[in-house]
Order: structure tokens, then sequence, then C-alpha cells
């Protein structure tokens, strides 16, 4: 891919990451755990796993953390989606490598891996070890979420060639 | 690019069975953490990894927590303990609803604050 073409891409999911996670803060509350989050800009990152690699995937999801964080959030909001994602892109990394599972059984991972990056770093910003419990029911969201990021990122990456070739 | 192999299938049969593990994993984890618990009798407080405060939750009684400029209201009812308003933005503390056993906890990350119902 050419290089002004790659930055052009990289611009625009980090900008559509940042919709996403604005968006999704419109969701109306029922989050009873921490950490419960459909996590829509992940869509974002599996596409830029799969499309441009595990490096631009990096730049992409933490540059969307820290302008969503400054714009929307605060400095803990960093920290939390920080530990979060970069745990995400890391086993959606290995996964994608072992060709076990296709695009959603990765966003699954993913999608788990997100939570639990968020209990540890919640666990540390409060020194309390006890929370760690929520995984449980952290489990469960991330799957069913993961599951369905994973999907939406699947047929989006099937539909359209973001190599510019045609 | 990616591989064309990859692109192929949205999803495969272990993808499935990962979904079903991690689906079943997870609800049994939380249904054992629930009912294996004993009832708890203390609710400690904690801010910022310390411990401030020490109630039985045996006496009902209402604490104003306060972080910075910001506070949770802490209401300790019929051996129940639950946040019934906080100024925090996200208020997942007040969305966890109210706990009693050993071990349980309510959190509230922007303030910085555990509670912990302990034996
Ligand atoms: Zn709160």
């Amino acid at each position: 891919m050419r290089n002004n073409r790659k930055i052009a891409l990289m611009g625009a999911f980090i900008a559509l990451a940042m919709v996403l996670s604005y968006f999704e803060s419109f969701i109306p509350v029922f989050i009873a755990v921490p950490g419960v989050k459909p996590g829509l800009a992940n869509i974002v990152t599996i596409i830029a796993l799969k499309e441009l690699g595990l490096k631009d995937a990096f730049v992409i999801s933490i540059a969307r953390i820290i302008l969503s964080g400054i714009l929307f959030g605060n400095i803990t909001v960093i920290l939390y989606s920080l530990a979060g994602a970069i745990l995400s892109i890391l086993a959606m990394s290995f996964l994608s490598k072992i060709k076990i599972f296709s695009v959603t059984g990765i966003s699954i991972i993913g999608g788990v891996m997100h939570n639990l990056g968020q209990v540890i770093m919640a666990s540390l910003l409060l020194d309390s070890g006890s929370i760690m419990y929520y995984m449980a029911v952290l489990t469960v969201t991330g799957t069913v979420s993961g599951a369905l990021v994973g999907i939406l990122a699947g047929i989006i990456i099937t539909r359209i060639d973001f190599s510019g070739k045609n | 690019m990616s591989e064309e192999s990859s692109k192929k299938r949205l999803i495969n049969k272990f993808d499935i069975i990962l979904f079903i593990l991690l689906i079943i994993l997870g609800a049994c984890a939380f249904l054992i953490i629930k009912f294996t618990r004993a009832e708890g009798k203390t609710v400690n407080i904690y801010s910022d990894g310390e411990l401030t405060e020490s109630f039985s939750l045996d006496d009902d009684t209402e604490y104003v927590y306060i972080w910075e400029d910001g506070n949770n209201v802490i209401v300790i009812e019929n051996g129940y303990v639950y946040v019934s308003h906080a100024d925090c933005p996200d208020k997942v503390c007040v969305n966890q609803g109210e706990i009693k056993n050993d071990g349980e906890t309510i959190v509230c990350i922007p303030h910085r604050l555990v509670i912990e119902v302990d034996e």
C-alpha cells in the first residue's frame, strides 16, 4: 500500500474509532460492573489489525484513546482504556498468527482481554485485588460483545477493499 | 494485504466452541462466587487504597464519602450496603446495587473508592 494512502487510511480509522467511542458514551447506563461496555471502537482495531498489521493497529488504538480521553474523559479513563486496549491487541495479534480462529473468535478473545486489562488496571488504581471477581461477569459480557464486534468487523472486511487496487 | 484464507469465513467451529466455553466458564464462576460466599458482618470503606472507615452491616446508617470535590452517599440498610447517590461521571457505583456477602465490593473508580463487605 502506498504511504500517502496508508496515512490517510489511518487518519480515517482514528476518526471513525473516536466517533464510535463517543457514540458509545451515549448508550444508556445499565453498567453495573466497571468495564462493561460493548467496545464498538474495537471494530476499527480489528479491521486495522487485519488490513494494516499490529504496529498500525496499535498506533490507531492508542491515538484514539488519548484523543478521546483528552476530549471527553480524563487521565483515569485514559489509563483504564490503554490497559484494556494493549492487552486486547496483543492477544488478537497472537491469535491472528496461529490461524485457528476466524475473525469472530479473535474478537471474542479481544473482548475478554479488554475487560481483563481494565479490571487489572482498576485493581492497581484502587489498590484492591478483591475486585478481580468481577471477571466472572466480564467474561460473559466480553464474550458476547466480542462476538458481535467480530462479526461486524468481518462483514466490513469482506465487503470493502482497503488496498485500493480496484 | 491479509491472506484470503483469513477473510473467507466469518465464523468457524473453533469460534463457536470458544464462545460456548467462555460463556459457561463465566456463568459457572459467577454462580459459584454468588452462592458460596457467607454473609458479611462489616463494611470497610477504602479511599485510594487506605482503610478510612468501618461500619457494622447490622446498624442502619448513612455515610457521605468525600473525594476532592466529589462525594458518594453510602447507605447501610437491612443488612445491605449500597451507594444511593454519587456525583461521579459514570455512576457505576450507584448501578452496582446492594451487596451483603463477604468479599463483595462496590467501587467508584473516579473517586478512588472501594466499599468492601468483610467477615
Ligand atoms: Zn461512582
